[in-house]
């Protein structure tokens, strides 16, 4: 019986000690909130994807065709990026021949026709370039007339389309080096579309020249070398009449 | 019959004892009440009718430009005993950041990162809006940021003046109950983010402590 005592009064008061805090008003609830950042890299283009020149007059020889605003580019990015354009194809050294107009053997008709002599302008310019170490680190200059400078608009090529430019290449945005890239932005929020790093107008050349040696062909080394047909096989070359393609690419990818 | 005796009496000890650990830990994070003019749980209760997990996922550009809201994502419902007529209580939100993992003191909890970077969000980035039907909290209807210090807080409901259920005015603080005065005793919380482009894409975590605490 005492030792029932003892304990009911053990018991009661422990329960008092704890009803101390137990009686209080005090309650919680939690929210987790979680977020989830996903990059974004989106590069819109809705102009078409089919740019057709078409040489059949002696005027678009010698002036060659230029293609105004034939392709629009829109960045919107939430990550550092750069933009480059590479001029591509089967063998990512010369345009893909399609067919031969004519059974020609003459061995002064080329029909290895260098992707660089494709021309490219950008109506704004590459901000971020520094590292870069060719003849130019992008594709704003005006396009030229006649006497041409070599390595002025000329596409980048590669058969290797999505390895980095090296730092002889041009860009269209940012560039080789860890350095230099732009940051995350869209053109719907920064700039307008006459001044904004997020949004380019691009302008397209060919200046075959007549015989249609290509005498605007270069690559973009710091001294560059002259691609022309002359200059790559030999006196009398001239381009093989045909249809040829090439495929340009613009890769937007996060800056490296 | 002995043991069957004993077995009672030892259970009733260390429930008594657990139940005075959680109240402890409770106070950690709220401060500890140091009247008890009100009724403590279950008598009195704070009742989260919502989810406890808020996400918000950006894989949009227009997201991360013009933020994510969700509206009403969380409820919180008081009921309020007094033990007598000068009961009043305190309803607060404090942000964590889980400090423990090692997270800076001003950024969310980096759960996973996509890519390289090392820019987390910080903790000003979430906004909340907290609002009932007599606009009884402080700042109602209004977004707030927190500052961006792991353990800071926003008061809901805070005010030394004790202002009786039926007031239907800021900081109403009396005993009452969400059954009687639903206008005065739900809470309704929104929430905002909007990122912009700075920060380092990856997985991020926070988490909101809502704490109601009898205030002397």
């Amino acid at each position: 019986m005492k030792k029932t005592v003892i304990r009911l009064a053990l018991a009661t008061g422990f329960m008092a000690i704890a009803g101390t805090s137990f009686g209080q008003l005090q309650d919680e609830k939690n929210v987790t909130m979680t977020m989830d950042l996903q990059p974004i890299l989106q590069l819109e283009m809705n102009t078409p994807d089919q740019v057709d020149f078409v040489f059949d007059k002696l005027g678009d020889y010698y002036g060659g065709i230029t293609k105004y605003g034939a392709t629009i580019l829109k960045v919107n990015s939430t990550v550092a990026w750069d933009l480059y354009a590479v001029g591509t194809s089967n063998d990512g050294t010369y345009w893909d021949k399609q067919m031969e107009y004519g059974t020609s053997t003459d061995p002064n008709a080329v029909e290895q026709l260098p992707l660089q002599l494709l021309e490219l302008h950008q109506s704004e310019a590459n901000a971020s370039a520094a590292s870069g170490t060719g003849f130019r680190g992008d594709y704003s200059s005006p396009f030229a007339a006649a006497p041409y400078t070599a390595g002025e608009n000329n596409v980048y090529a590669s058969a290797t389309p999505y390895v980095l430019p090296g730092l002889t290449e041009k860009y269209i945005q940012g560039h080789n080096g860890t350095a230099d890239f732009a940051a995350g932005g869209s053109y719907l929020t920064q700039g307008s579309a006459t001044n904004s790093i997020y949004y380019y107008v691009i302008d397209y050349r060919i200046v075959p020249g007549l015989p249609a040696i290509f005498p605007t062909a270069a690559d973009n080394g710091a001294v560059p070398t002259a691609l022309d047909l002359v200059t790559a096989n030999a006196a009398g070359a001239y381009a093989q009449p045909g249809v040829y393609t090439m495929n340009v690419k613009y890769v937007l990818i996060e800056n490296q | 019959m002995k043991p069957k005796t004993k077995i009672p009496f030892f259970i009733t000890v260390l429930l008594k004892f657990f139940f005075s650990l959680v109240a402890m830990d409770c106070s950690a994070q709220c401060g500890a009440p140091t009247s008890a003019n009100c009724q403590g749980v279950p008598f009195s209760e704070l009742i989260q009718s919502s989810s406890g997990n808020v996400d918000f996922v950006f894989d949009d550009f227009s997201k991360y430009a013009a933020g994510i809201t969700q509206s009403g994502t969380t409820m919180l419902r008081l009921k309020v005993a007094a033990n007598n007529a000068s009961c009043k209580w305190a309803l607060r939100v404090y942000i964590e950041n889980n400090p423990g993992a090692g997270t800076p003191v001003n950024e969310w909890e980096t759960l996973n990162n996509y890519g390289s970077g090392a820019d987390a969000p910080t903790l000003d980035l979430l906004a909340l809006k907290i609002y009932n039907g007599c606009g009884t909290p402080i700042n109602s209807g209004i977004y707030q940021n927190f500052a961006a210090v792991n353990g800071s807080f926003i008061d809901i409901i805070n005010d030394a003046t004790l202002i009786p259920q039926g007031s239907c005015i800021t900081n109403v603080n009396g005993a009452g109950s969400y059954l009687s005065s639903a206008n005065e005793y739900t809470f309704i919380i929104d929430y905002r983010v909007v990122p912009g482009l700075t920060f380092t894409p990856g997985t991020y975590q926070l988490i909101l402590h809502f704490c109601l605490v009898e205030q002397p």
